[in-house]
């Protein structure tokens, strides 16, 4: 692998540009996005339907390629690298946490935790994997299987791994999609000690409380990045959203 | 842990959550595993031959004549002689003379049976009669009186004995060679440790009584002390060229008639069979775990966004499968010896392999029969297992998308490549000899089906579109979601369409194929002769008497001996190779006798001593004319020089080559014609015939008298046996793509829990759900039969042609009994599997984990 700095950014995207089909009936996803997530931040990704905020989650993560424009993740361009090399980057480096599908139904909690050591040939640590289960509060579960767990239960396992694999990076999409209230808020916090502990965050969300964990907003319109608030309340995100979204509205009657 | 035990272990974790699939893979490969460990048992037999002899037991080296016709185009080849082949007289001292021989005893045989009051005793087993010498061979000891030294004594065996009721100084009547019986004293009675009857006469009389003058059947030699059989037997080999020396129990083949004919059957039946059970057992591992891979997309994405790279994912498909598929051959194990042993237990009480051949199953069969299976199971799931390798990690970000219908480019390359293959096996077979087109055109059923198989999600696709609105139209309600599904479950359905569609065609194929090929040899032999009266000896022969006594009665016109046999024309060489061509041996000198061909050169008045009648064909074929002399290797391997004076029309695609009764009777194992056939003299009616051939042969111990139809029916005996091997093969074969039908229909059924789920809770009744699957189970059944029955007319309508009967020929039952059967198969399994996956409530299929 490429040397990595492991001073700045571990995501770095540079005019990255994305459509999906092709010719007229072409969605642009991102129209030249260029973007740095500091190590240690959390930042929340928000937008309307449609503007891309998925799309730049997936590009940053390696999960999709973009058109145009280049990605760096820990510092490794990902232009050029096959299915195999990504997945061993990601594997080493980033964590994802899912709105559900975030765990294999055949494995128990601890093996779910450590599936991504085990995949890269490494012993896990178990008295760091005991501490990062005692962290999520999962500490009388850890033999069971996800259809036996409530979904906040699923959610604290993903964000289990992320922590247990000491990932650079934790990708979130939609992480409190599916919970209750205080679940949501439960997960929010374990998230934000997460960034506390180092790592970086990165999350896609539409829920102003769950944007309000997080050091920074951006807020994407038409795949491009129109405004960044740092340390966001409630009220602010959900003022600013209402205003893009009036704005959307406009704009679509003058067509 | 290394990498590999993970992937190890969650393939069998997650086992467990894929029950029916792996249930399906289970059977599949255990059912398959017993099929191939069956077939390699035949195989195995088919290679060893082994059958204890009983009248030679005791004789550790046994010697008989040639083994077979040594090809003259391909010298490596030996095809074993239909006929026995005897030893020339001369070659015995050359035998004695061998260091190491203690003693040579010639055997010879022919027909002799004890016939009482109430008729033969024995006609089944007519070949009794030997000389005295002989009974060392087994050895036969004396219970009771001497041996037989002068004309008119006989020692029988306990059992003939006892059954005849006759003692030692009594005397018994005895029929040799179709002769009437004749009065003999019974000099003895003899026991030996063997099953079937045997009658010792004299030195002398013996040699009188046989039929093949200057030769012995076989010798049985024993070695001096201390030396080895199989050195001996070596040793023998060597110094007196050409001749078959036999040890241990490849002796059997020299006492039972039939033994060395199996080989070549036997191996094309288990290479046939096997070829199929190879096929069914690919496609039906690659459409389960194609099936279950598509069902599992997110599962297999999440599984790479957390970091499994495409070759882990892969692996643990492969891991999963091949950890069933390993349990499923070890059971198979256990299932190959019950099957083979049934199989073969099955031809022989059928009459299809001489019983006395001994089953092999060892090393070659269970060996050959794991590897096999795991090795296809292997390579099944592993090009099954790609797609799961190209599972992207995006994916487990969203809801399961239905894959496309269309197919990779490798599969549709592949499906045109099979396609083709079938299309020039088919054509290719309208230029085989008929008599090995059967083995040429019955893999197109195989790779018809693997091209339905690699296209498939296609084709049902196509389908559904096409015919979507007329579906509707008959189904009413409820079968436009089945409409929808059928296409957009395309890949799901065509895992079902694919064993559905093999049974089928093989079905089909395989016993189409077969009557219709029946048909035409039978009716080809039976169009050539032309009989009002069939005369059938009981005593395993027909004596010049007993013909001269049909002869005479009143109103027969023409008698000729029939003998059948098979040989070659080596001088020029026909080419026929493993398949030598049928001979008949007749007496038609007469102007109105009972061969039927039309002659349309030459005479068949001259058709005496060393001449023949030849088809046209054959003669145009190699540049024969009348007139010129032939060089033929008869059945038992004697070169005759004959010179041709007749040649005959050859309309039908099994021309027989006619030779004199007289000269082709003696180069066949029992050395004398079974059968005559009478034709009445002009305007006699064949009714007539019969009854004044019956009265005038009432005397005649055994002698049987039929009409016209036995003369087709003593040919059909013998292809039926043929027949019932391919509709067991058939049989075997459909019962086995049945199964592999059942697994992946209730896999694909029980997989779609979640979305009956979802479709009940939008407003579905149980009732309307099923009523769905049944009418897409009734789309995938007719589908699969309109395949399997077009894929089949590749091999039926080319063997139709090229044997000349146009139209496929068979029973309309079967085709019936196939029909009926995929709809047996379909629709209780589809409502079966609907009641599994709606068992829960709808609720909780939604929220089903692992879905």
């Amino acid at each position: 692998m490429t040397t990595m700095t492991t001073t700045g950014s571990p995501v770095r995207l540079d005019s990255v540009k994305k459509t999906y089909g092709r010719g007229e009936s072409g969605v642009v996803a991102l129209a030249g996005v260029s973007v740095e997530f500091p190590a240690g931040s959390f930042t929340a990704v928000m937008g309307p339907s449609g503007s891309g905020k998925s799309t730049l989650l997936h590009c940053a993560a390696g999960l999709d390629r973009p058109d145009q424009g280049s990605v760096t993740l820990v510092g490794v361009d990902l232009k050029g690298r096959n299915e195999t090399q990504l997945t061993e980057l990601r594997r080493e480096h980033v964590a994802f946490v899912f709105q559900s599908f975030n765990l294999m139904p055949a494995l128990n909690v601890e093996e779910n935790i450590t599936l991504p050591m085990l995949l890269a040939g490494k012993e896990p640590d178990r008295a760091w994997i005991a501490q990062v289960v005692e962290r999520v509060g999962l500490s009388q579960r850890v033999g069971h299987r996800p259809g036996e767990l409530s979904g906040g239960q699923q959610q604290r396992v993903a964000i289990a791994r992320a922590l247990a694999g000491r990932s650079a990076v934790t990708f979130a999409d939609e992480p409190t999609g599916a919970l209750d209230t205080t679940t949501a808020l439960e997960v929010l916090g374990l998230l934000r000690e997460l960034a506390d502990a180092g790592q970086t965050i990165v999350m896609v969300t539409h829920d102003p409380v769950a944007a309000s964990f997080a050091d920074e907003v951006l807020f994407l319109v038409d795949g491009q990045i129109v405004t960044k608030m740092a340390a966001p309340a409630v009220e602010m995100v959900a003022a600013e959203l209402a205003r893009l979204g009036a704005q959307a509205k406009q704009a679509r009657g003058r067509q | 842990m290394s990498p590999r035990r993970v992937v190890l272990r969650m393939a069998l974790a997650s086992l467990r959550f894929r029950a029916a699939a792996s249930l399906a893979t289970f059977v599949a490969v255990l059912v398959g595993c017993s099929l191939l460990i069956a077939c390699g048992g035949l195989f195995e037999t088919a290679l060893s031959l082994d059958a204890q002899p009983q009248r030679l037991a005791a004789a550790p080296v046994v010697v008989t004549g040639s083994a077979g016709f040594k090809l003259p185009d391909e010298e490596s080849q030996v095809v074993p002689y239909g006929e026995r082949s005897g030893i020339p007289a001369g070659q015995l001292a050359q035998l004695a003379s061998v260091p190491g021989v203690r003693q040579v005893v010639p055997d010879t045989t022919f027909a002799a049976v004890v016939v009482g009051a109430s008729g033969p005793q024995s006609a089944d087993a007519p070949l009794a009669g030997h000389g005295w010498d002989s009974a060392a061979l087994a050895p036969y000891s004396l219970v009771d009186g001497t041996q037989p030294r002068t004309t008119g004594q006989v020692v029988l065996d306990e059992a003939s004995a006892q059954a005849a009721g006759v003692r030692t100084g009594g005397q018994v009547g005895i029929a040799v060679n179709g002769a009437p019986p004749r009065d003999f004293v019974v000099a003895g009675v003899a026991h030996a440790d063997t099953t079937g009857p045997a009658l010792f006469f004299s030195a002398a009389e013996a040699q009188q009584f046989s039929v093949h003058p200057g030769t012995v059947d076989l010798a049985g030699i024993f070695p001096a002390d201390g030396v080895d059989a199989g050195e001996l037997a070596a040793r023998i080999a060597e110094q007196v060229p050409g001749l078959n020396v036999l040890t241990g129990a490849d002796r059997g083949s020299a006492e039972f008639p039939g033994i060395d004919g199996a080989q070549l059957p036997l191996i094309l039946l288990a290479g046939v069979f096997g070829g199929m059970v190879l096929v069914v057992m690919a496609l039906v591992v690659s459409a389960t775990i194609s099936l279950t891979v598509r069902q599992r997309q997110q599962e297999l994405a999440l599984l790479r966004a957390t970091g499994a790279t495409p070759r882990q994912v892969h692996r643990m498909v492969l891991a999963e499968t091949m950890v069933v598929a390993a349990f499923g051959a070890l059971v198979g194990l256990v299932g190959g010896r019950f099957i083979g042993a049934e199989i073969f237990s099955f031809t022989t009480g059928n009459g299809m392999l001489p019983p006395q051949l001994e089953f092999q199953q060892g090393i070659i069969a269970f060996g050959g029969g794991l590897v096999l299976s795991l090795g296809i199971s292997f390579a099944a799931a592993w090009f099954a297992a790609l797609p799961a390798a190209r599972a992207r990690p995006l994916q487990a970000l969203a809801e399961a998308s239905i894959p496309p219908a269309k197919v990779n480019d490798v599969r549709r390359f592949g499906a045109k490549v099979f396609a083709g293959v079938t299309v020039l096996l088919a054509v290719a077979t309208l230029f085989m000899p008929v008599d090995i087109a059967s083995a040429v055109c019955g893999p197109a059923v195989l790779t018809g089906s693997i091209a339905v198989a690699l296209i498939g999600p296609e084709l049902m696709a196509f389908v559904a579109t096409r015919f979507g609105p007329l579906i509707r139209r008959v189904g009413g309600r409820d079968a436009v979601l089945a409409v929808i599904n059928s296409r957009t479950r395309a890949v799901a359905f065509a895992a079902v369409l694919t064993p559905i569609t093999l049974a089928t065609a093989v079905a089909l194929g395989n016993v189409y194929a077969e009557t219709t090929q029946q048909h035409a040899i039978i009716g080809a032999y039976a169009d050539q002769l032309r009989a009002d009266a069939v005369v059938t000896s009981g005593t395993g022969a027909v004596s010049p008497a007993l013909a001269d006594a049909v002869r005479q009665a009143p109103g027969v016109g023409s008698v000729s001996p029939l003998v059948t046999s098979q040989g070659w024309i080596e001088e020029p060489y026909d080419g026929n190779g493993s398949d030598p061509g049928r001979l008949l041996g007749l007496d038609v000198r007469d102007a109105n006798g009972v061969l039927a061909t039309p002659v349309t050169s030459g005479s068949l008045g001259e058709l005496t001593g060393e001449t023949v009648a030849l088809p046209e064909g054959i003669a145009d074929d190699l540049d024969l004319k009348l007139g010129d002399r032939i060089t033929m290797r008869l059945g038992d391997g004697a070169q005759v020089k004959v010179k041709i004076v007749a040649l005959l029309d050859s309309p039908s695609g099994y021309p027989s080559i006619v030779l004199p009764a007289a000269l082709l009777a003696p180069h066949t194992t029992s050395g004398v014609a079974n059968r005559l056939l009478v034709r009445g003299a002009d305007g006699q009616d064949a009714a007539a015939v019969v009854s004044a051939v019956t009265s005038a042969t009432a005397n005649w111990a055994g002698a049987t008298v039929g009409d016209s139809d036995a003369v087709t029916e003593s040919f059909a005996a013998s292809a039926d046996i043929e027949a019932m091997i391919h509709y067991l093969l058939a049989v075997l074969a459909i019962a086995y793509a049945a199964i592999a039908a059942v697994n992946t229909l209730a896999v694909a059924v029980l997989s779609r829990r979640r979305e009956f789920g979802v479709q009940r809770l939008a407003g579905a009744r149980r009732g309307q759900v099923r009523s769905m699957l049944m009418i897409e189970g009734g789309i995938l059944a007719v589908l699969g039969l309109v395949l399997g029955t077009g894929i089949s007319l590749f091999t039926v309508i080319p063997m139709a042609l090229s044997s000349g009967t146009i139209v496929p020929v068979g029973p309309l039952w079967v085709f019936l009994a196939v029909i009926a059967a995929v709809f047996l198969i379909v629709w209780p399994v589809t409502a079966l599997s609907a009641r599994l996956a709606m068992r829960r409530s709808p609720i909780e299929a939604v929220t089903l984990p692992g879905q």
